[in-house]
């Protein structure tokens, strides 16, 4: 799994929320994305992620340009997301949210599901074999049956992860995971994460939560006013001048 | 085509287009004010006709009493709409608000339909006399109120919005809701007002245009269409759009009466709002879009 | 599963329910209730399940009656035949029309679909040299089987009922599938559905399609039963109906749209006093319910589950 993110601009009007955006990483590993707010981290996403267009540069995904293309197509090719406010449904159980991430992976179409014809029979239950362990894994198991729209922030960040985790990505992009969690949901988070390299899937993180990712990224790219300043492991980008200049210095511009 | 001709398709386009911009900018305010679309907004409209042909004729009002009655009514009306049910669904989504204001409607025009029956009502023009005739086409007098005093009030309005503070206070809970409230802005009463003076504008509409086209109990879906093309020609949210989007559709419909059998009039004021939204969903002129929670970017 | 017991039951009290009716009136009631039925459900899955508001069913419920009309007065066709084109028809139009016009959301979505109603009922008035014009189609032959015809009450009522049961068994089915829970997902957050692989655009049209092949089905039934067909069955009024009796049964819920569609057949029949004004009962109905509980009935019916699951909870 290799990632080239090649000259990334995007512009809205007059403004250029990412501007000569490149770096590139391989998995399995985990990645940062960090900067102060504003500084153009969710548009990046949501560029890798197919909901914008970039205005120049490309994205690669094992050489194939895959920026341009629509969030269905992303997913097909592995890449799965959360999302910084959570898109559940609220009104499905837990355990039926986290199914729809395996939804490729059952196909058929709507004559095959109704009649539970064959395919879509033994599709279906192995999904539904993959998402309980899943839901074992996320610790969400004693929810299942819960309706998603009753569970609290962390547990429903830990959903949003697992129904990712069902589309079986090999690269698995967190927005603001730990955002809104106490310390010692976010202590279990990153814990969790730490296992996700070891199962063949590497991470993306993109934080404003700087202490979060410092323990567990091997890679941190650290993006201001929508360019990237600078790219290299935690310390060396700790003690980096511009990345101290943009996070405590505000210069008067 | 003659150049009578064209003139009096352009007058007959200005006299129903500034009917449905006073449709669109009801639907404006209260979209402004509260992200629901009234689906009323075409009853308001119906009523004021209705509702002032009834004193008239049946009470014998004169008629500059009848239509303030009227108009009076209506906006009332649309403060209880507000009080009861609007103001009071705490649970529900925009949507929901909306289906009551259909449930609404449908109370409304079945409501006229028990009480004057099937029939289109009538009242005289606000001044009598022959039509003029202005380089071979025929200008009603009625079309004259009609447009000049729908003029006026789009005028009258823009001030509003500008320059009275209560009309600035009503933009500013259009743009956000939240942040207005948090400057102290009212915006329970903001909503009110927006429901009153939409009912109004609606009757009002509804006042001149009935001696030219009669009132019946089932015109107002259709308006209510007409008036959501207009500023879906223009772009929902801004006041000037409505208008110019309403002025455009009528011109549309008059010109299409010249080519099309008149059976398929509203059919052509239909497909316009199909097409203008395939095409740019937020209005030619560029709009506000339905407000939802975006991602941080 | 509680769901189809409720379902057997309701199906076992069908099935001896003519031994006890006595007038063809009520027969007549049912089989419209029936029709209902059909039409609700097809609006509920678009609705209530894959968050898709249509304002404009009845065009689809026209389309399916004039083919079912046009196809065996005029072409001479089986009227098994003309059955089938009235739900292919809708269906193929309701996906060709659906993958432009769903990209649009929420009001831009109602408006629409009303203006294309609208403009379908135009069709159905001025295209006199088809569609006979306001005095419509007349003389449809009955769908038949030996000495069982399509215009008899009771044959028709165990044909219309059996039928919506078949509808309503596959549309509880369908929300439980994989494909049930992308529209379910699609409906709160179409971004969600995307990033798990789902084809929006093309589910929406695929659900868009199967309610207005299910509108068709109902209009075939109408003008079998009927025997003749005219545009005023099919105006803005029978669409906006249909939505606001299912949002007084319950938007998100298919037995919510059941009671809907027997409301709404039922109710003309006890305020018929007021004739076509029974909007008036219509209307109301939707606004108190709307404003005490959006979920409507079904809604109420969850919240005193509820209610008593707290109760038992208390006491345990």
């Amino acid at each position: 799994m290799k990632i080239e993110i090649d000259d990334i601009g995007v512009r809205f009007g007059g403004l250029w929320a990412n501007r000569n955006v490149s770096f590139s990483f391989e998995g399995p590993s985990i990645t940062a994305v960090i900067g102060p707010n504003g500084a153009g981290k969710s548009t990046l996403f949501n560029v890798m992620t197919g909901f914008i267009t970039p205005t120049t540069g490309e994205i690669r995904l094992r050489g194939e340009p895959i920026s341009g293309l629509p969030p269905e197509k992303i997913a097909a090719r592995r890449i799965g997301r959360t999302f910084q406010i959570p898109e559940i449904c609220h009104e499905m159980s837990t355990r039926d949210n986290v199914l729809v991430g395996a939804h490729r992976q059952i196909g058929g179409n709507l004559f095959s599901q109704v009649l539970n014809l064959g395919a879509s029979r033994a599709a279906e239950r192995e999904a539904g074999e993959r998402v309980d362990t899943i839901l074992k894994d996320t610790r969400l198991c004693e929810l299942r049956d819960r309706p998603a729209g009753t569970l609290p922030l962390g547990r429903v960040r830990l959903l949003e992860i697992a129904r990712a985790l069902a589309s079986e990505p090999e690269l698995l992009l967190l927005d603001e995971a730990a955002s809104g969690l106490n310390s010692q949901e976010s202590a279990d988070l990153a814990a969790f994460i730490r296992t996700l390299p070891t199962r063949g899937i590497s991470v993306l993180l993109i934080e404003h939560n700087v202490g979060f990712v410092m323990e567990l990224a091997s890679t941190v790219a650290v993006l201001d006013h929508g360019r990237l300043i600078a790219v290299g492991t935690p310390d060396e980008v700790r003690s980096n001048e511009a990345v101290i200049t943009a996070y405590l210095g505000k210069r008067k511009s | 085509m003659t150049s009578a001709e064209i003139l009096q398709l352009v007058i007959t386009g200005l006299t129903v287009g500034s009917i449905y911009a006073l449709v669109g900018l009801g639907f404006n305010l209260i979209f402004n004010a509260t992200d629901v679309i009234n689906f009323a907004q075409g009853e308001f409209v119906v009523l004021g006709g209705i509702l002032t042909a009834v004193a008239v004729g049946t009470a014998g009002l004169p008629l500059w009493l009848a239509a303030i009655m009227a108009i009076a009514l209506v906006a009332a009306l649309g403060a209880l709409i507000d009080f009861a049910a609007i103001s009071r669904v705490r649970r529900g989504s925009v949507m929901t608000l909306a289906m009551i204001t259909l449930g609404l409607a449908v109370i409304v025009k079945t409501s006229l339909l028990l009480w004057v029956g099937p029939d289109p009502l009538y009242f005289d023009p606000f001044t009598p006399g022959p039509p003029l005739r202005i380089f071979g086409a025929v200008l009603q007098l009625q079309a004259i109120w009609v447009i000049g005093v729908g003029v006026l009030v789009m005028i009258a309005l823009k001030f509003f919005f500008s320059h009275a503070r209560i009309g600035r206070e009503m933009l500013a809970c259009a743009i956000d809701r939240e942040a207005a409230q948090l400057m102290g802005i009212n915006v329970g009463a903001t909503v009110r007002l927006s429901f009153i003076l939409s009912g109004a504008l609606g009757a009002l509409a509804g006042v001149l245009i009935t001696p030219l086209t009669n009132a019946t109990y089932d015109q107002g879906f259709t308006l209510a269409l007409k008036g959501f093309a207009a500023c879906a020609l223009g772009g929902f949210g801004r006041a000037s759009s409505a208008i110019l989007g309403g002025f455009a559709l009528g011109l549309i419909e008059a010109a299409s009466v010249a080519v099309l059998p008149s059976g398929l009039k509203d059919s052509v004021a239909l497909s316009i709002l199909i097409l203008a939204l395939m095409i740019r969903p937020s209005g030619l002129l560029g709009g506000r879009e339905e407000r939802r929670h975006t991602q941080a970017m | 599963m509680r769901q189809t017991h409720v379902l057997l039951a309701l199906v076992l009290a069908w099935l001896v329910a003519p031994l006890l009716i006595q007038t063809g009136g009520t027969f007549n009631l049912f089989i419209f209730a029936f029709i209902n039925l059909i039409l609700v459900l097809g609006l509920s899955l678009l609705f209530g399940y894959a968050g898709q508001i249509s304002l404009g069913q009845a065009g689809f419920y026209g389309i399916g009656a004039y083919m079912a009309a046009i196809l065996t007065v005029r072409s001479g066709l089986q009227p098994v035949l003309g059955l089938i084109a009235a739900i292919v028809v809708p269906a193929v139009l309701g996906y060709v029309i659906g993958r432009p016009v769903l990209r649009l959301r929420g009001y831009y979505l109602a408006m629409v679909t009303a203006a294309l109603g609208l403009i379908l009922h135009t069709v159905f008035v001025e295209w006199e040299a088809v569609t006979g014009g306001y005095s419509g189609i007349t003389g449809i032959p009955a769908l038949a089987i030996g000495p069982l015809t399509a215009r008899s009450p009771v044959t028709m009522y165990y044909l219309s009922g059996a039928l919506g049961f078949l509808v309503m068994l596959m549309a509880l089915r369908l929300v439980d599938t994989a494909y049930g829970r992308a529209m379910r997902t699609m409906r709160e957050s179409e971004m969600a559905a995307r990033s798990c692989g789902i084809p929006t655009a093309r589910l929406k049209a695929e659900v868009f399609a199967l309610s207005a092949g299910l509108s068709g089905l109902a209009g075939a039934l109408y003008a079998q039963y009927v025997g003749f067909v005219s545009p005023e069955s099919f105006t803005i009024d029978t669409s906006v109906n249909l939505l606001l009796a299912l949002a007084i049964g319950g938007v998100g819920s298919l037995w919510g749209a059941a009671f809907g569609a027997f409301l709404l057949t039922f109710m003309p029949e006890w305020f018929h006093e007021l004739q076509n004004a029974y909007g008036l009962v219509l209307g109301a109905l939707v606004v108190v319910m709307l404003t005490l509980e959006p979920r409507g009935l079904w809604g109420i019916l969850l919240r005193l589950r509820d209610a008593r699951g707290k109760r038992e909870a208390k006491t345990a």
